[in-house]
């Protein structure tokens, strides 16, 4: 702990006066006479210990106020523990890295306003609170470190470089920029810090950090709750089913559940939105269908020699897409849209030409051919099949340009104009696949004989069962097939001529398939037919792969989809291969509308300026490809949870710069002290002030919302009902001044007055109404209020004071009580009740006169709930100003009286005891005490 | 007369003593019975003839029906002679909050009890004691008395210290015949030896009543602070913090308190406490009160 001013502590001896004040005050006592001391030597000796321990406790609270003030007076400073600026309170200055986080997740808006702005006022805050002994160095970073490194500048230049940065496209990492920041801090002597102006989220903790170095502090600004966030992670293309039109399959991430849309652009077409349930920290997968793509341009031709109209068929090239998908808005805009661009190569096409118009039937081998090619979903290759008799060939509907293989099946004369332009389509590339049919007859292929790979004869049987692949055939791909299995019954007897390669035999060795190249093109022939009655084939597994051979002999498969995707600082490089023509320049136009021209080197051409996502066209004399750059996804930058077991202390970015010098030099404790003044003053007040203070105070807020409430204290509560409802205002304090005589009943000394309408009736256990006159009529509320007080456990005592045998205060009464209580009658209590021993053991009812000769009750359930005297009780207690009786008692006299007055007590402890008397539960009670000889 | 104003004894002519059960003893004759047989109206019962009784009080009537001598024999009355025990120490002389000393009070109590038993045609006597025995006024029936005890307590003083036991022993000897004892004292002191005297003078089959005389003070204790405190008896000095010591005092008084009134309850001695706050009449009607059978 240090002091602000320590000159004040000069005046701690101060604390002592209360001591001295308490040593000086027993001279100055007072002096009182009093009558007889020996009780009070007694009381003293038993509490001198506690007596002297009280006065030294009070003389040392009184001591701990007076320092208590002298240090909140000296400005005491509290020293964080581990705060790694030792001194800093004193005086010396601190030694501070500030690095800033510019990684595109400072970006997020949180509760308004962007996390980079908040950060960059806050330290523009803290900057300005430096002293001048102090000393600062700044840096940005990401997941490295911005900048030609750390060096000490004044705050004004520090502050100057925060303020003109902004959030980039980049990850974070903490690791370089704590690794940097330690090692520049290390050649210090002072008080040191490294304040991290980031977002302190979990993502940045993907290197290892460096050990924390001792002596330095490492502070961070801890952020309010973290906010909601989507992001699309990724949009990859994939082919959608069997067409031609690919989707889309977008992976998204959000930090909570949510339902959310997801946007469609196309180039800057917005095609339309779905919606997306996205799920808490998981990856939700959404697959978007994409519309037709548009065509690309040819960089050049695929077939030699050949016509612009011929370029359009065989070997066309593959349409591309570009565009980006995009989520709502939500606390980071930055990673919420996906940018994609690719060229998906378009299937081959395959044209069969059929001889017999039965082919498509079964067991012909067209219907067997059908299934591989069906439609959407069932499709078994990579292939479009067009089915067409051979006669239709050269009709304006069977174009060969727009095949990229032909088969003739089951032909057994082909005209020679078919012959030669098939000739012509295979020459320029196309794929030609002869295999025969069922039927019987010698097949006349006339002009193709010529260039065929194989010289064709009549059909034979076949009676061997299975196939035999030739070396050089990937024998792996037919693994999983029986081909020793395959049975057929006839086949043609081909040879193959010089240039054709036999792919595959029967078991017997005779050439089955056979191809060659002719032209640009390619030429397969196979042997047997593929329809049931030739054999067993077209009803094997092996028949689809069989097919796929063939027309992979014909065609090269169709490439996978070519994605141009970067990432975000990543160059573009786009490369030619020697089969297509490079040009000298090309221009790269991005999303901001820059146009920048590249030279072509050595058919490769790189473009560094990827600094922000978007569609990046690079564009050329033939035409251009668009690339996609996207922002880092895999750095986690999208995920604002904070870091479970960060290596830093967080500090409120509202309160930076308080937080943080409190960390560095220490807390201001003078607080503190005031209140450890103002506790000691309040403990000293508490043991000073009588303790029946407090419990006045405490009385007195119990009493506020009970007020009726009357404690253990019988209260004298009587109804105010009627003009004579008070016949005798004197008697009530003459029968509880001998109820707490010679009762143990505590009483208090004031009567209450209630209405039937007050809220305290229902605190009263008793309440009397007397009268000698008819009071007026009780309303329905009242009557309800009575009912509910008597049957809820409330003892109503009427008193008729007139004294006559007609009265009507009686009738009323009677009348009354039929109304509150119909259910019971109002009956002369027998001499047994427990009334009459409640206290006094009484032979029978009593009063001033003697008008009914007992008392009279409403009985609700064991007990008795009214009770009715007319022998005036409470006339019996009536005094003159010289304590003589007023009333005389007729016509007993003073034993009347006597026994009136036991009457009343005896009511008023029943309507306190219940029928305790009657159970006599009390007896073993009161025998022990007496036994023990307690009075 | 000082201590009794006309206005007390309309009140006090509204109180009665209810001595009537009470057995006396001596030779005057009064309205109380006697435990000894003698001259009245009220017939006792009959004992046969012994040589040397009378002949005049043989009962010729049953003579004649059983033909054996027997002697009639009557109920003898005596008056009862009551005492005041006044004690003047120190004590009583103290005085807080602008009240009457605890002395004028049990002047008072003390005139009143000797009128009541004067009222019921009783002789009364007043003894003073402090450390031992000081004024007696031997009892004696007219109400000329009251002007004899009035003139002795204007002449006494309460001062000095108080041994009650010790005094009560040396009054008592003094008492021999059966009589009504009414002590009047602040009771403070040792407790426990005060009770063993008063039970001892109850063993001498005196009717007892106690009116322990007190000031508000001495039970509330309202003094705070630093407080040197002189005794009024013994005039030493105790030093002590008063405010410390407040509801241990008031624990130990109540405690004190309730020790009389169980060792008074069991042993069938009337008893009450008089506090100089509150009217000395109502209070004495009261314990009066409580004392009708």
């Amino acid at each position: 702990m240090t002091f602000t001013n320590p000159a004040v502590l000069w005046a701690l001896p101060l604390g002592g006066v209360p001591l001295l004040l308490h040593l000086l005050s027993r001279r100055r006592a007072r002096k009182v006479e009093f009558s007889d001391l020996t009780l009070l030597r007694r009381v003293q000796a038993q509490a001198l210990p506690r007596t002297r321990l009280r006065q030294w406790l009070l003389a040392a609270v009184r001591c701990a106020v007076v320092l208590a003030l002298i240090a909140a007076y000296a400005g005491p400073v509290l020293e964080q523990r581990g705060g790694g600026a030792p001194g800093a309170a004193a005086g010396d200055g601190v030694d501070l890295v500030l690095l800033w986080d510019d990684s595109y997740s400072m970006g997020a808006v949180s509760q308004g306003r962007a996390r980079w702005a908040a950060a960059c006022a806050a330290a523009d805050v803290l900057l300005r609170s430096l002293r001048p002994s102090d000393r600062v160095a700044c840096a940005a970073f990401n997941d490295r470190v911005e900048g030609a490194g750390l060096d000490w500048m004044s705050p004004r230049a520090c502050q100057e470089l925060i303020d003109h940065s902004l959030p980039g496209s980049r990850g974070t990492d903490y690791a370089p920029a704590l690794r940097a920041a330690y090692a520049f801090l290390g050649r210090s002597r002072r008080a040191r810090a490294v304040l991290l102006l980031s977002d302190g989220a979990a993502h940045g903790l993907r290197g290892v950090l460096p050990p924390p170095e001792p002596g330095i502090g490492l502070y961070c600004i801890s952020w309010p709750s973290p906010p909601f966030n989507a992001t699309v992670l990724s949009a990859r293309p994939e082919r959608a089913g069997s067409s031609d039109q690919p989707a889309l399959r977008v992976a998204l991430w959000a930090s909570a559940p949510a339902d959310s849309s997801l946007d469609l652009w196309q180039e800057r077409t917005r095609l339309g939105a779905s919606a997306v349930a996205l799920r808490g920290r998981g990856e939700a997968v959404s697959s978007v269908p994409l519309p037709a793509g548009r065509p690309a341009p040819a960089p050049a031709p695929a077939i030699v020699n050949a016509s612009p109209d011929d370029a359009r068929g065989v070997g066309a090239l593959a349409p591309t897409w570009s565009g980006h998908v995009e989520l709502r808005p939500d606390a980071l805009p930055a990673d919420d849209a996906y940018y994609y661009s690719f060229r998906q190569p378009r299937r081959g096409r395959l044209l069969v030409l059929y001889g017999d118009p039965a082919f498509l039937r079964s067991p012909h081998a067209g219907y067997f051919l059908q299934d591989l090619f069906a439609g959407p979903g069932k499709r078994l290759l990579e292939w479009d099949a067009d089915f067409a008799e051979s006669g239709r060939l050269g009709s304006s509907g069977v174009r060969l340009a727009d095949y990229d293989a032909v088969a003739l099946a089951d032909i057994q004369a082909l005209p020679a104009a078919a012959a030669a332009a098939l000739e012509a389509y295979v020459r320029r590339g196309g794929g030609l696949w002869l295999f025969p049919g069922s039927r019987e007859g010698a097949l006349v292929l006339g002009g193709l004989s010529p260039w065929l790979p194989v010289r064709i004869a009549a059909a034979e049987p076949e009676s061997a069962r299975g196939l035999r692949l030739e070396p050089g055939a990937l024998a792996s791909a037919w693994r999983d097939f029986e081909l020793d299995k395959v049975a057929l019954t006839r086949r043609l007897d081909v040879t193959p001529r010089p240039g054709g390669q036999v792919w595959m035999r029967t078991a017997s060795g005779a050439p089955l398939l056979v191809s060659a190249v002719y032209g640009a093109g390619r030429v397969a022939v196979w042997g047997a037919g593929f329809d049931a009655v030739s054999g067993n084939l077209p009803v094997k597994p092996v028949f689809t792969a069989l097919v796929s051979a063939v027309l992979s002999l014909l065609r090269e498969p169709a490439g996978a989809i070519e994605s141009f995707s970067v990432k975000v600082g990543e160059p573009i490089v786009r490369t030619w291969t020697r089969q297509e023509a490079a040009p000298a320049r090309v221009r790269v136009r991005s999303p901001e509308g820059r146009v920048a021209t590249l030279w072509v080197k050595d058919r490769r051409v790189e473009y560094f300026e990827t600094a922000r996502p978007g569609l990046y066209v690079m564009e050329d004399e033939t035409g251009g490809r668009v690339y996609a750059v996207n922002l880092d996804r895999g750095a986690g930058e999208s995920d604002p949870a904070p870091a479970a077991f960060a290596p830093w202390r967080e500090l409120s970015v509202e309160r930076l710069r308080d937080e943080f010098w409190t960390k560095v030099r220490g807390r201001e404790a003078r607080g503190m002290a005031l209140a450890a003044a103002i506790a000691c003053l309040v403990v000293e007040m508490l043991m000073c002030l009588p303790r029946v203070f407090f419990l006045v105070l405490l009385l007195a807020g119990l009493s506020l919302p009970a007020a009726a409430q009357q404690g253990d204290r019988f209260v004298w509560t009587q109804l105010k009902l009627g003009s004579t409802w008070d016949p005798y205002p004197d008697a009530p304090a003459e029968v509880l001044q001998l109820l707490g005589t010679v009762t143990s009943v505590l009483v208090e000394p004031e009567r209450r007055v209630i209405m039937l309408k007050d809220p305290a009736l229902f605190t009263s256990p008793l309440v009397i109404l007397a009268g000698r006159e008819a009071p007026p009529a009780l309303d329905a509320e009242d009557v309800r209020r009575l009912r509910a007080y008597l049957t809820a456990g409330g003892m109503l005592w009427i008193e008729d004071t007139s004294g006559l045998a007609m009265s009507s205060f009686d009738r009323w009464v009677r009348g009354t009580l039929k109304d509150v209580l119909a259910e019971s009658e109002l009956q002369p209590l027998p001499g047994e009740h427990v009334v009459f021993k409640t206290f006094f053991l009484l032979r029978g009812a009593a009063g001033r006169v003697m008008v009914r000769g007992t008392l009279e009750g409403v009985s609700w359930g064991e007990r008795t709930a009214v009770i009715y005297s007319r022998d005036d009780l409470l006339g019996a207690w009536v005094k003159d100003a010289l304590g003589r009786p007023l009333l005389p008692c007729l016509p007993g006299g003073e034993a009347q009286r006597h026994n009136a007055r036991k009457l009343t007590l005896d009511i008023l402890m029943y309507s306190l005891t219940g029928s305790y008397k009657s159970d006599a539960v009390h007896q073993p009670y009161l025998l022990q005490k007496m036994r023990m000889g307690i009075p | 007369m000082r201590y009794l104003d006309p206005v007390a004894l309309a009140k006090l002519r509204n109180l009665s003593l209810n001595l009537r059960r009470i057995t006396a003893e001596g030779h005057l004759t009064g309205r109380h019975r006697s435990s000894a047989r003698g001259i009245s109206h009220e017939f006792a019962h009959h004992r046969a003839y012994v040589p040397g009784d009378e002949i005049k009080a043989l009962d010729w009537k049953v003579f004649a029906r059983q033909e054996r001598f027997y002697v009639r024999q009557y109920q003898s009355e005596n008056i009862l002679t009551g005492m005041v025990l006044l004690d003047v120490s120190g004590s009583m002389a103290y005085a807080a909050g602008g009240r009457p000393a605890k002395w004028e009070n049990a002047c008072r109590l003390a005139m009143a009890a000797a009128f009541l038993v004067l009222a019921e045609g009783d002789a009364v006597g007043l003894a003073t004691f402090d450390t031992q025995p000081r004024e007696f006024i031997p009892p004696r029936t007219s109400f000329g008395q009251l002007e004899v005890l009035d003139g002795l307590l204007g002449r006494s003083q309460a001062g000095g210290e108080t041994d009650l036991a010790a005094a009560l022993e040396a009054a008592a000897v003094r008492i021999r015949r059966r009589s009504l004892v009414v002590l009047i004292s602040d009771l403070l002191g040792d407790c426990d030896a005060i009770l063993k005297v008063v039970k001892a003078l109850q063993a001498r089959r005196h009717e007892l009543m106690v009116l322990q005389v007190l000031d508000p003070a001495e039970r509330d204790f309202g003094f705070a602070g630093p407080t040197l405190f002189r005794g009024l008896e013994d005039r030493q000095e105790l030093y002590c913090d008063a405010s410390s010591l407040q509801d241990a005092y008031r624990a130990a008084f109540q405690r004190q308190q309730k020790l009389y009134e169980a060792g008074f309850h069991g042993a069938a001695i009337s008893y009450m406490s008089f506090y100089n706050d509150r009217p000395w009449d109502e209070d004495l009607a009261r314990f009066l009160g409580r004392r009708m059978p």
